[in-house]
């Protein structure tokens, strides 16, 4: 176990979704609402400040049930957010995701032209997430949640979004999620052995020094900023059959078809990392929290076990070689999934939506989600792999590649398409509990 | 002109950074800023200048991205030029720069560019872009190979032909 320092973070102040795991099984919503009325929105601001959880005391077991609330900037406009608190949000934040789409590879399909409604409209204020242990743990979170926004008529709910986790406990794709949440310096809990590195707290949480050794970028006045910090919200709809027909196209046996999938991944479908399972599934290994992350890359600089395309090692390189520092660019991710799984063995579409609900969570949307979508997830520049894409998630238009390194010659893979479809998104911004009372009375 | 020149693909098309800041061609880029020097500031760069010389070499090749990076003074050394030509976009890697090469970009510019806040000022990006003139021409040979690309294809070169001295001996 890799032990934190006690804690200076004030966590009676940060909201619970940053720190705490979700539970396991989990469900959930997320209830998307439009403030029409500026005195509304303050109100709800108010109550949601004495409903809301926080991370106190959150390596304790799961609370049943947990509220949470994000606001985009639109949001912060439609409580007439002074403009001079405002102007100090990053810039990014300020155009919203749907402005960045190109910069992240939201095009073509995954064009914000083609996002579902409300998202990417300028419609979604306020986010407010759900996630409970069960039905009934649900159904007492709901109550709150409407609690915060009942007799609000300046309120207009614009959209709900479900999800639950899939009865196998993996995702869409049938891969175990949820692995790798990075350590974080100070925040008390002692977290499973990884790759060693420990981050510190202000790569995460607004008002505490960052990797970089200096605060990050905050939020002014203080009050607003500090605690806080930023969320990349995605509805990502995932394409399995076609990913399934990709596998079964590019395999001689079942045995093959595994492999392969797990070098696309970098990780088996039971969570093993292919790091130290090279050559079949270890179901046990997978279900292992103590050891189903504690690896590094550094046995394997040429990729000959775990590709450097692999989704993975993309995502978190490690100590592999790389161009650029893997300190700056780790994200927390509390994604979830939406969705009927599709039944095994299916190869067929069978035109139901379903995906992954991406959740980041973190204290620079540029250099952490930003950086990471365009430079390590649509982009191979940095690990040697010019300008291969992620096979899994990149923005890839069935031209794509994926290189497998092995002896004597590496084989590449061809004709990739594009397996995960952007259907919506938003950037939030999530405030401390203080925050959310000075957003009550943000004129005082 | 050759035969061969003349029957490649067509022009590459030179645009501007995606985030705005500079000149883009394939996968290439250019960036020039153009800083007011401090009085003595030139002097105290030339003193450090076989320093700054040498630590370059160990500060690009952990950024990994820089093809070529010069610094001049003009104007009889009251400003100075630093233009640089690199691989992808501006804004993304900033924060892994200043992070590694802190102490280099401090060596250089601090005590000799007016205003620099230095390197591990959170606002060191944004006080930078301010400084930026933007190329009204810009050739770039290969915009197609990254640093980490024409490394590559030396590599290769070099083994292939050691391949071939092996088969020919």
């Amino acid at each position: 176990m890799t032990a934190t320092e006690a804690p200076p973070l004030q966590l009676d102040e940060i909201q619970g979704i940053v720190l705490r795991n979700r539970p396991s099984p989990y469900v959930g919503t997320y209830i998307l609402l439009r403030v029409d009325d500026p005195g509304a929105g303050r109100q709800l601001m108010g109550r949601l400040a004495e409903l809301v959880d926080s991370a106190a005391n959150w390596w304790q077991p799961d609370l049943p049930a947990l509220l949470n609330v994000g606001l985009t900037y639109r949001g912060l406009e439609a409580l007439q957010v002074p403009p001079a608190a405002l102007n100090t949000f990053p810039e990014e934040y300020r155009q919203g995701m749907a402005a960045r789409a190109e910069f992240i590879g939201d095009t073509g399909e995954s064009a914000p032209a083609r996002w579902e409604p409300p998202f990417g409209t300028g419609q979604v204020h306020v986010v407010l997430s759900l996630l409970a242990a069960d039905q009934e743990s649900l159904a007492v979170v709901l109550e709150r949640a409407r609690k915060a926004h009942a007799q609000l008529p300046g309120l207009q709910f614009v959209h709900r979004q479900d999800f639950y986790q899939l009865s196998t406990g993996r995702t869409s794709f049938g891969y175990k999620d949820g692995i790798g949440n990075p350590t974080i310096e100070g925040s008390g809990a002692e977290s499973p052995p990884g790759d060693g590195s420990v981050l510190k707290a202000g790569e995460f949480v607004l008002g505490y020094p960052d990797e970089t050794g200096n605060l990050p970028p905050m939020p002014q006045p203080a009050e607003l900023g500090r605690n806080g910090t930023f969320v990349a919200w995605r509805k990502l709809h995932t394409r399995v059959a076609a990913f399934r027909r990709y596998l079964h196209d590019n395999s001689g046996s079942p045995e093959e078809e595994s492999l392969l999938a797990a070098k696309i991944v970098g990780r088996w479908q039971s969570g093993a990392p292919l790091i130290l399972a090279p050559e079949h599934d270890d179901p046990a290994l997978g279900a292992d929290d103590q050891r189903n992350n504690d690896f590094r890359y550094e046995s394997d600089p040429r990729g000959a076990i775990c590709p450097h395309g692999a989704h993975a090692r993309r995502a978190n390189p490690r100590d592999s070689e790389i161009i650029g520092d893997v300190r700056l660019h780790h994200m927390i991710r509390r994604g979830t999934n939406y969705g009927p799984p599709l039944p095994a063995g299916i190869l067929d579409d069978d035109g139901a939506d379903r995906g992954i609900v991406f959740v980041f969570i973190g204290s620079h949307l540029d250099r952490q989600f930003e950086f990471v979508k365009s430079q390590w997830l649509n982009e191979g520049n940095f690990t040697g792999l010019d300008q291969e894409k992620d096979l899994l998630t990149g923005d890839n238009d069935g031209s794509g590649i994926f290189t497998i390194p092995q002896h004597p010659i590496r084989r590449r893979l061809h004709g990739v398409e594009r397996f995960v479809t952007t259907r919506g998104g938003e950037y939030f911004f999530l405030p401390s509990l203080s925050a959310l009372r000075w957003l009550a009375n943000p004129d005082a | 002109m050759t035969a061969q020149s003349s029957a490649r693909s067509a022009t590459p098309t030179v645009t501007r950074q995606p985030d705005g800041l500079g000149k883009r061609v394939g996968e290439v880029a250019e960036i020039t800023v153009l800083f007011d020097a401090k009085p003595g500031g030139a002097e105290r760069f030339r003193q450090n200048a076989a320093k700054i010389q040498d630590d370059a070499w160990h500060y690009e090749k952990l950024v990994g991205t820089v093809h070529d990076f010069r610094v001049a003074f003009i104007n009889n050394d009251t400003q100075v030029i630093g233009a640089v030509t690199y691989d992808g976009d501006f804004k993304p890697y900033m924060a892994d720069i200043f992070a590694n090469a802190a102490p280099w970009f401090d060596e250089m510019f601090e005590g000799v560019a007016e205003g620099y806040p230095g390197a591990t000022d959170p606002h060191i990006v944004d006080w930078l872009a301010t400084k930026i003139v933007e190329a009204d021409m810009w050739y770039a040979s290969n915009p197609t190979m990254t640093v980490e690309d024409t490394a590559k294809a030396q590599k290769v070169t070099q083994a292939f032909n050691a391949l071939l001295d092996t088969a020919s001996s």
